[in-house]
């Protein structure tokens, strides 16, 4: 287990991860904004001094700074092989999830500007561990590296055109890009049309029962998801889908949280 | 007149890459938003039980999935051939809107149709309606002047049909779909009512008889130095003219089939 996590930090401290890109990070709290209590929406409007998708990014944008290096950790989970988090490694994205509940939930005991960082952390941090690439499973090689695969535009013959692309930045930025001319709004609206009557059993558990659901999605890819892997344009746009989902939970799960903390 | 000069490089050079489709996703998304803005509630309520998702949501869909298995047979669809006179060629299968109209005559009794062939020819339909209004998506069959492909820019060489595939994200850089249609939809009931008259067969005619002119504004097989303002202008009017006929004619069409 030791071996396996130094592997994994390792690999991450190189790594500024963000798990969606901003669209994505921000359609997510959006999505969730929607499904806030009055009480959760009224108390973190106040605590931000703005919506949740304007704090989406936050985490993202400080974590090049030096305070904030130690962070790019957070943005993955870890599971074992029985798709359990996690509690030794206090970097771990459910444990700090955890900590960011628990100071929250106790936020008369802290600063102001510590609750602040904290519910921004904890926005983005819900959203990062629905990212099926920041899901790193002990013994599943792939889910804890990063590796170049082929995908092709479904022409045959000369109209073919194969991209290489990176599998991580595939699942950060040009999977979510199938709906980047849509408003955050417009795709959050289209998750709740698509996914609302599933919002109950989606928010069911706690963060380490969501982190086993997300094992249980993510570790049936690497089955098949390998370096220089050639995905069809099927296979593609079937992936697409199982992003939404993944978005859809995250969405309702960071409400679900919001609701709890600030009842 | 050194700004539309540039205006035309940076436009053609950001669409070299582009593969020859449609509307590009933004103009379905956009088209299909504005279109969502004006179905009636139940008309909304169905598409909706339907698709499992907002219109925007499956406006690029086809485009999306026309080389999937299964699929392939789609993939002549998004165009429409006519001749000199604008007439669609009778029993071309291969024409947008021959099968728009199949779909939409279909879908009358939609009740007695399957969920999933419902699902599919909604979106068909969502994409057709718009690539009917698509500028460069009438192919004059006959007429070799006006055979799409491709025109030199300072000795480079573009293709003029992503060039119009793609004016509506050009024209609003920076935009969402839904924020584009919000901006357009400023017609009355009754400027909406006379865009929406006739039917699939009349509006492609007309289209088929209009689109000519883009062949004038940026004429293919030469060498373009510039565009004048007023060519410039006259683009963005077509452009957005086009994306209003397509998203208004999408919502009477669904109104049609849903909320008789």
């Amino acid at each position: 287990m030791r071996r396996y996590i130094t592997l994994a930090v390792s690999l991450l401290f190189v790594y500024t991860a963000t798990a969606w890109n901003k669209f994505g990070q921000q359609s997510i709290a959006t999505l969730a904004e929607q499904n806030l209590t009055e009480s959760a929406k009224a108390q973190t409007t106040q605590i931000l001094g703005g919506s949740l998708s304007s704090a989406a990014w936050w985490l993202q944008s400080v974590a090049k700074e030096p305070e904030y290096q130690h962070t790019n950790s957070w943005q993955f989970i870890h599971l074992t092989k029985e798709l359990k988090s996690t509690t030794s490694f206090t970097e771990d994205g459910v444990v700090q999830i955890e900590r960011c509940v628990d100071i929250l939930k106790h936020r008369t005991q802290h600063s102001d500007s510590t609750v602040v960082v904290t519910l921004k952390t904890l926005i983005h941090l819900v959203a990062d561990m629905h990212n099926l690439t920041h899901i790193c499973i002990e013994g599943v090689e792939y889910s804890n590296k990063n590796f170049n695969f082929r995908v092709s535009n479904g022409f045959t013959g000369p109209k073919e055109v194969i991209t290489k692309l990176s599998w991580r930045k595939f699942w950060e930025s040009n999977i979510v890009n199938r709906h980047a001319t849509l408003s955050c709004e417009l795709l959050a609206e289209d998750l709740m049309v698509c996914y609302g009557p599933e919002k109950g059993n989606f928010s069911k558990g706690d963060v380490r029962h969501w982190a086993a659901d997300m094992g249980s999605l993510s570790a049936p890819l690497y089955e098949w998801a390998v370096p220089d892997y050639y995905m069809t344009r099927e296979q593609h746009n079937r992936l697409v889908q199982l992003n939404d989902k993944c978005m859809a939970r995250a969405g309702f799960r960071l409400a679900a949280l919001l609701n709890d903390i600030f009842r | 007149m050194k700004k539309l000069a540039t205006f035309a490089v940076v436009l053609l050079c950001s669409l070299v890459s582009y593969s020859v489709s449609a509307w590009n996703d933004m103009g379905h998304t956009t088209i299909a938003s504005l279109a969502e803005q004006h179905l009636t509630p139940k008309t909304k309520e169905m598409c909706r039980k339907y698709l499992n998702h907002t219109l925007p949501y499956y406006a690029a869909w086809m485009d999306q999935w026309r080389n999937c298995p299964g699929y392939e047979h789609t993939s002549s669809w998004h165009t429409y051939p006519v001749d000199e006179r604008n007439k669609r060629f009778k029993g071309e299968s291969r024409d947008a809107a021959y099968q728009a109209m199949r779909i939409s005559k279909q879908m009358r009794k939609y009740e007695k149709l399957s969920d999933s062939i419902v699902r599919d020819n909604l979106k068909y339909l969502i994409h057709l309606i718009a690539d009917i209004h698509c500028p460069v998506h009438i192919k004059y069959a006959n007429e070799p002047n006006l055979k799409q492909g491709s025109l030199r820019m300072k000795g480079k060489k573009y293709k003029f049909h992503a060039f119009w595939d793609s004016t509506i994200d050009y024209y609003h850089k920076g935009m969402k779909c839904d924020a584009i249609a919000k901006q357009y939809d400023t017609f009355t009931d009754k400027q909406i009512a006379e865009i929406c008259k006739g039917n699939i067969a009349n509006w492609a005619k007309v289209n088929a008889e209009q689109m000519r002119e883009i062949y004038t504004l940026l004429p293919m097989n030469s060498e373009v130095t510039a565009v004048s303002e007023e060519n410039h202008q006259r683009m963005k009017e077509i452009t957005i003219q086009q994306m209003r006929r397509g998203g208004y004619r999408l919502a009477k069409v669904l109104n049609g089939i849903f909320d008789k």
